[in-house]
């Protein structure tokens, strides 16, 4: 598969790593002349050091021929532009995922016909990336289609949750696994026997139908 | 017309000035209030103070009720986001985005938006000063709607 990764911190990096150890094609384009070098002194000629939303370099970088393109810079709008330029350049071939940093934005994007959002901060992001190396990318993008939601919840105090662990949940069961705590900045990876706390952000891969019962146990569910 | 103007740079106080000299009611929005001070003596319609892709903003601007929205800013991105907002999410009837990136600006005007490409615009400008034959295409992109 190649792959076009634009935005080369520290998701962009860590992507672009897993990708290239798992035998894929890789360009990485950072605007950011720092951030370009470090990034070329470690990976090599797969970085073009420059912006991906500027239509030549996406071109030069071939979106012709890619069959998935990767937008993970910081800018929210930057990202669906990319999304878009290289859908259109690529004459709809390039299959694309974004990222979307402000959730305060996805409704809009949601509006404007843009499906293929993951609304994540950078630390759940790339728990999630190396959690399931190359996968995540294309699960992610069909987790809709397979009936499956990404969903972040917190715990909330006094909820079913609040000191519960997700074997006295029987969360699978019900239709969900958590995949990640983040706890005090640090993400933890749950055994069944991992105790909830009120104020933990849970990650939680979640069967469309159930997520609605599944919410009630924790609090209000953001959809990722 | 019922006018938004995103931006208030050089370009976008320009054509905010020349809108209200025609008559129009504009409105001007501008991330940096500082950013009014471009606006022209004839210019007699209101500023707001925000971003270009903020719903809220919009709607304060009055964008369920604009006939145009008009995107300026110096990000193209922004541009671009903002008049798909325009005619997707508030269905106005104009909404046109100044791109300087003509990879760019074609692109979405293949999609169906308005672009204005700037760089291309100007580089055309100055054939036409230099006496040059005048290119077959260029101006303003295809008409979306």
């Amino acid at each position: 598969m190649f792959v076009i990764i634009a935005g080369g911190g520290k998701v962009g990096g860590q992507l672009a790593r897993d990708l290239l150890a798992e035998r894929h094609e890789v360009v990485v384009m950072e605007s950011n002349p720092g951030k370009a070098r470090a990034l070329q002194d470690e990976i090599g000629d797969a970085v073009v050091p420059h912006d991906a939303s500027e239509g030549r370099w996406l071109i030069d970088a071939g979106i012709g021929r890619a069959d998935l393109l990767i937008a993970v810079t910081g800018d929210d709008e930057d990202n669906i532009v990319i999304c878009q330029l290289g859908e259109a350049l690529s004459k709809g071939r390039a299959r694309t995922i974004t990222r979307i940093n402000n959730p305060k934005n996805s409704d809009t994007f949601r509006a404007l016909g843009i499906e293929t959002i993951v609304n994540a901060t950078d630390l759940v992001m790339t728990m999630i990336e190396r959690d399931v190396s190359v996968a995540p990318v294309v699960h992610l993008m069909r987790l809709r289609s397979a009936g499956l939601e990404l969903v972040e919840m917190t715990v909330a105090e006094g909820s079913a949750a609040d000191g519960s662990t997700p074997q006295d949940l029987r969360l699978p069961e019900q239709g969900g696994r958590i995949s990640v705590i983040l706890r005090d900045g640090e993400a933890v990876l749950p055994s069944p026997t991992t105790r909830l706390q009120a104020g933990d952000s849970i990650v939680l891969v979640a069967q469309t139908e159930f997520e609605e019962a599944l919410g009630r146990q924790f609090a209000a569910p953001t959809i990722i | 017309m019922y006018a938004i103007v995103i931006g208030c740079g050089r370009a976008g106080a320009e054509i905010a000035s020349r809108m209200c000299e025609q008559g129009h009611s504009v409105v001007v929005v501008d991330r940096d209030r500082a950013a009014f001070h471009r606006l022209s003596d004839s210019f007699s319609g209101t500023t707001i103070v925000g971003h270009a892709i903020d719903e809220d903003c919009l709607v304060s601007a009055g964008i369920e009720r604009a006939d145009a929205v008009i995107a300026t800013t110096y990000g193209d991105n922004s541009n671009l986001i903002a008049v798909q907002l325009a005619r997707k999410r508030f269905n106005v009837e104009r909404a046109i985005a100044r791109v300087k990136d003509s990879v760019r600006a074609s692109a979405f005007a293949k999609l169906g938006f308005e672009t204005i490409p700037s760089t291309v615009i100007v580089g055309d400008a100055f054939e036409q000063a230099l006496g040059w034959d005048p290119p077959e295409s260029n101006g303003p992109t295809e008409n979306g709607g």
